[in-house]
């Protein structure tokens, strides 16, 4: 018989600085790295009409990388007793952009005194690494026969400019980064992962972020959306709550209304406050939504890899 | 109704201010017709709705808003039955 799963803790840390747009709206004088936006006029255009940010959360500190402000967190949560090293079986680390964090996992694993946890790394569906992590982690515990938890590690950072923080028409990535730890323990957890579908439309392989691609984001989020409420029984109906990334909704809103889900469902409280920080999105807004939950319901997160990966989760809290 | 009737009447419906009076300006892109992605979406779904097409089925690789409107009716024949006029 399969366990259950849970999330057992959340945490992020992100920075405290910010990097504002009006200061930096030179990088857009050639077009070249935001083939959408030829000028600035055009980038603020989009940003006031379906982000209305006027910054995103960066990290000053060159010497301040994905990698320490990582080991920090987990430290700290160490200290705190969030996280048992002993415990550990399985670590999977699922940065944004596959460059990032190279080599994390092992390091943490020796370094956090973790000898006997596996150490996977997830990549390639970018933001929705982390979600495809939740997956991964939900079958290796479920049969696992031992108590034992996993460790999720996501992330984002970028250097403190434009460069790489412009994502299409869907969102502005800030920094930060954020674990969660998963258990198979009963009676441990802030909340139980029931079930996940996964959808990758493979033609997508060479996201051409200067293209219209709205039609096939719509029907791979459907896809995803509709698969999981199909195959958790969950009805739409009694979906309490939905978590999408802190990017560009609306797409991700028309999908879930098409499958009956009520739009004013979508928690949008860290919309406007960061930024999108790849990963750590699906960690932040579970977080802050099961904080902020006003009783027992099913959370639905559905979010997308920019090239063509759509996940949705139902986590019960 | 046919399917150059149906997107017409999605068009307008969808963005009062497309106006397709003349043939020439069905070889306008629909963005350039000032369809942004959700209106487009939104035009997607109606003209879907009144052909009974299911929108899962559509080639989303070839329906955009870089079509002219006349490319855009002509993507939909492949998945309208013969019974409906083009």
């Amino acid at each position: 018989m399969k366990s259950q799963v849970f999330v057992n803790h959340l945490d992020c840390y992100i920075p405290e600085d910010r990097f504002y747009l009006k200061d930096n709206l030179d990088h857009f004088s050639d077009g070249k790295e935001a083939p959408l936006f030829p000028n600035a006029d055009k980038f603020m255009e989009f940003v006031n009409k379906y982000l209305d940010v006027d910054s995103v959360a960066a990290e000053k500190d060159p010497n301040m990388t994905q990698a320490e402000m990582t080991m920090n967190l987990l430290k700290k949560n160490i200290e705190q007793g969030n996280i048992d090293p002993k415990r550990i079986a399985l670590i999977i680390v699922a940065p944004d952009a596959s460059e990032q964090i190279v080599d994390f996992g092992p390091r943490a694993q020796f370094e956090l005194n973790m000898p006997k946890a596996k150490v996977l790394r997830i990549t390639d569906s970018y933001c929705a690494n982390i979600d495809l992590a939740f997956g991964l982690a939900k079958m290796f515990l479920e049969d696992l026969p031992v108590p034992s938890d996993v460790l999720l590690i996501a992330g984002n950072k970028q250097e403190y400019s434009f460069h790489g923080r412009v994502v299409g028409s869907y969102g502005l990535m800030g920094d930060g980064v954020s674990i969660a730890v998963l258990t198979n323990e009963p009676g441990k957890g802030i909340a139980e992962v029931i079930g996940q579908e996964s959808v990758t439309k493979g033609v997508m392989h060479k996201a051409d972020l200067s293209k219209d691609n709205t039609l096939i984001h719509f029907q791979g989020y459907s896809e995803s959306v509709k698969a999981v409420l199909g195959s958790t029984k969950v009805p739409a109906a009694e979906i309490t709550g939905v978590i999408l990334h802190n990017a560009n909704q609306l797409l991700a809103t028309e999908s879930i209304k098409i499958c009956g889900i009520k739009a004013d469902k979508v928690d949008k409280t860290n919309l406007k406050k960061y930024g999108h920080l790849g990963t750590t999105d699906l960690l932040l807004n579970l977080k802050t939504h099961i904080e902020n939950k006003t009783g027992p319901g099913m959370v639905l997160s559905s979010n997308l890899g920019i090239n063509g990966t759509y996940v949705s989760t139902i986590f019960k809290i | 109704m046919n399917i150059q009737e149906s997107v017409t009447e999605a068009l307008k419906s969808t963005n009062p201010d497309v106006v397709l009076n003349e043939a020439g300006d069905y070889e306008n892109k629909l963005r350039d017709l000032g369809i942004d992605s959700i209106q487009f979406l939104n035009v997607v779904m109606t003209v879907c709705d009144s052909l009974g097409v299911d929108v899962s089925q559509i080639n989303s690789m070839e329906v955009s808003t870089e079509n002219s409107v006349n490319e855009f009716i002509d993507n939909f024949k492949p998945y309208v039955t013969s019974t409906v006029p083009a």
